[in-house]
C-alpha cells in the first residue's frame, strides 16, 4: 500500500495520461492530469463535452485503466491492480452514481440496494434492513418495492444514490447525475447529495455541466482537453453543514464564500452559547 | 397339403375361419394356422408336439431361463434356442432401433446446444449493460460466470420438466390406443411391424435423455458465461 503524500488527501492523481485507440487512430482523453481531493470534500469536475471528465472518473473509480501516471485513492495505487483487485476495491471503497441511473432493472429498488450489501458479505436479512434504512435516508422508503421502470427518473436517481452509499464507501463518484433530470429535480438531488456529504462525511466527486451542481461545490476543478485548467480553492474544512433546506444552493460560488464568512462571524459570536457542530468522517 | 413324419404326403380340407395379417406379406402368403389337435390327428402324432414356445416377461430376460433349460434338459435330444438365435433378423432390427435412438439423442443434444447457445448469446448481448453495471458495483467475474451457468441449467430444467410433463401426458393418453400409422401401412410391410405403435416412457430413458440434455446445457452455457466475464465495463457503461 502506498501512503499518499498528503494524509488528508483521499484522491491523488499525478501526471495521468490516457489515450483511446480506434484502430490505429489515437484519441487522447487525459493529458497529464494533476489533482488532489481531500477527505469529506464535495468536489465538482467541470469542462466542456469531450474534455475528459467521464474518463477521469472512470479511472479514479477503477473502472478503466490508464496509460501513464499515478492514481492513489484512499491510500491504494489503482493503476497497479489486476481485475479482481479492482472489483474488490470498487466494492469496498467507491459508490457510483451514473447519469442514466443504471439500476438493475429486474430487481426492485430495495433489492438493488440489498444486492450490493450482499456482495459485501452481509446476510440477506441484514442487507434488507440496511436497504430500508438507506431508502428512508433518500426519502424513498415508501417505494422500495417498485422496479426501476416503475419509478420516475428523479426517484431512480435517489435509489441509485442510496445504493452508492449503502456500502459505506469512502468516495462517491457521480458522472453528470442531474443531466437526465429536470432543473427542479436536479436541484433536489444535489441538495440530497450535500446533506449526505454533511451527515456522513463521504467524499463526493461529481462531474457536471449543470450550474447548480457547480455552485454546490466545495471545490471546483475545470478540465479542458484532458488537463486541469483551473481549480477553485476549496472552502476551509470547517465548512458549516448546509441546512436541510439548502438555502444557499442557488448562489454563485463567490457569493457563497461571502455568505460563509458572514455566517462564520455570526457563529463565532454565538460560540459561547453553543458547542461546535459534531461531524463524522 | 402336408407331409407326415414318416414321409407320407397327405391332404385335407379345412374351413377358413378368418384371415390373420402379420403385417408381412411374405409370411401371410405362405402361412396357415390350424388347431393343435387337428394338426396332431392329421399328422398322426398322437399327443406329441414338435415345438414349445416359452415367453419371458421381457424380451431382454432370456439369458437365465435359457441357461436353466439347457441345464435341466442337457443330454436329451432337444434344441433350445433364444429368440435372438432363432431369428437373427429380429435382433438386427432391435440393434438398428437402438442405434436409431442414439442418433435421435445426438440430434436432441445438438439442438439443445445450439438453442441454449443462441438464447444465451442473444440474452448476453441484451444484458451487456446490466452485467456491466453488476461488475461496476462490485460483482466478481466468477460470480457472473456461475450466475449465467446456473441460469442455463434452470432454463433446461424448466424446459425439461415442461417437456416431460407434456410428453408423459401424451404417452398416458396413447398407451391404450397407440399411434395408428396404418395410413403408412405399405412402409411397414417390409418391417414385420404392427402399424399401431404403443408409446412407452421408462424411467431409464427419461433419466438418460434428461441427463444428456443437462450436460449439453452446461456445455452450451459455458461459452456465454465465459464471454460475460470478458465484458468491458467502461464500454457497456459508456453513457455512465
Ligand atoms: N471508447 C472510446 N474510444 C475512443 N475515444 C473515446 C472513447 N471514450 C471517450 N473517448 C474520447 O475521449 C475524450 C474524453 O471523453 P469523455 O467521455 O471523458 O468526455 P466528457 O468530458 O465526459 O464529455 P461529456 O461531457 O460529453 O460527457 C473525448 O474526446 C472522447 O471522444
Ligand atoms: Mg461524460
Amino acid at each position: 500500500m502506498i501512503q499518499p503524500d498528503n494524509s488528508s488527501a483521499i484522491i491523488t492523481v499525478k501526471k495521468l495520461h490516457k489515450c483511446y485507440w480506434v484502430g490505429s487512430m489515437p484519441f487522447p482523453a487525459l493529458n497529464g492530469v494533476n489533482l488532489s481531493i481531500d477527505r469529506g470534500e464535495f468536489a465538482v469536475l467541470a469542462g466542456r463535452s469531450g474534455s475528459g471528465k467521464s474518463t477521469l472518473l472512470n479511472v479514479i473509480g477503477a473502472l478503466e485503466s490508464a496509460d501513464n501516471g499515478e492514481v492513489i485513492v484512499n491510500g491504494e495505487n489503482i493503476l497497479g491492480m489486476n481485475h479482481t483487485e479492482r472489483t474488490l476495491f470498487r466494492l469496498h471503497n467507491i459508490g457510483f452514481v451514473f447519469q442514466s441511473y443504471n439500476l438493475i432493472r429486474v430487481l426492485s429498488a430495495r433489492e438493488n440496494i440489498a444486492y450490493v450489501c450482499q456482495l459485501q458479505g452481509m446476510e440477506k436479512k441484514e442487507s434488507e434492513g440496511n436497504a430500508d434504512h438507506w431508502l428512508n435516508e433518500v426519502d424513498m422508503g415508501h417505494l422500495g418495492y417498485r422496479r426501476p421502470d416503475q419509478l420516475s427518473g428523479g426517484q431512480q436517481q435517489r435509489v441509485a444514490v442510496a445504493r452508492a452509499l449503502a456500502t459505506n464507501p469512502k468516495i462517491v463518484l457521480a458522472d453528470e447525475p442531474t443531466a437526465n433530470l429536470d432543473t427542479k429535480t436536479g436541484q433536489k438531488l444535489m441538495c440530497l447529495l450535500q446533506q449526505l456529504n454533511d451527515k456522513f462525511g463521504t467524499t463526493f466527486l461529481i462531474s457536471s455541466h449543470d450550474p447548480d451542481v457547480k455552485n454546490a461545490a466545495s471545490r471546483l476543478i475545470k478540465l479542458a482537453d484532458g488537463q486541469v485548467v483551473r481549480k477553485w480553492e476549496k472552502i476551509p474544512p470547517t465548512t458549516p453543514p448546509l441546512s436541510k433546506a439548502c438555502p444557499i444552493k442557488n448562489l454563485p460560488f463567490t457569493q457563497r464564500v461571502r455568505q460563509f464568512l458572514r455566517d462564520k462571524r455570526k457563529r463565532s459570536s454565538q460560540k459561547d452559547k453553543k458547542g461546535p457542530t459534531p461531524r463524522r468522517s | 397339403m402336408a407331409q407326415r413324419p414318416n414321409g407320407e404326403m397327405v391332404s385335407e380340407i379345412f374351413f377358413l375361419r378368418g384371415i390373420l395379417e402379420t403385417g408381412a406379406p411374405q409370411i401371410d402368403r405362405t402361412l396357415a394356422l390350424i388347431p393343435l389337435n387337428a394338426a396332431q390327428a392329421w399328422f398322426k402324432m398322437g399327443e406329441s408336439v414338435t415345438d414349445i414356445v416359452i415367453r419371458a416377461s421381457s424380451h431382454e430376460d432370456t439369458a437365465s431361463p435359457l441357461q436353466r433349460f439347457n441345464q435341466a434338459l442337457s443330454g436329451d435330444d432337444y434344441e433350445i434356442l433364444a429368440w435372438q438365435d432363432l431369428d437373427p433378423m429380429v435382433r438386427q432390427w432391435l440393434e438398428f432401433s437402438d442405434a436409431y435412438g442414439l442418433i435421435i439423442i445426438l440430434v436432441v443434444v445438438a439442438l439443445v446446444l445450439t438453442e441454449i447457445l443462441n438464447t444465451m448469446l442473444i440474452a448476453l448481448y441484451e444484458r451487456q449493460k446490466e452485467l456491466g453495471i453488476m461488475i461496476a458495483i462490485g460483482t466478481r467475474k466468477s460470480q457472473i460466470f456461475f450466475m449465467l451457468l446456473i441460469e442455463a441449467v434452470i432454463l433446461i430444467l424448466l424446459g425439461g420438466a415442461l417437456g416431460y410433463g407434456v410428453g408423459g401426458l401424451l404417452v398416458l393418453h396413447l398407451s391404450d390406443s397407440g399411434i395408428d400409422l396404418s395410413y403408412f401401412a405399405n412402409a411397414f410391410k417390409f418391417f414385420y411391424m404392427d402399424p399401431v405403435i404403443l408409446p412407452l416412457l421408462t424411467l431409464d430413458s427419461a433419466t438418460r435423455i434428461l441427463g444428456t440434455t443437462l450436460v449439453a446445457a452446461l456445455l452450451a452455457g459455458l461459452y456465454p458465461a465465459w464471454r460475460a466475464t470478458k465484458i468491458e465495463i467502461s464500454q457497456s457503461l459508456r453513457t455512465f
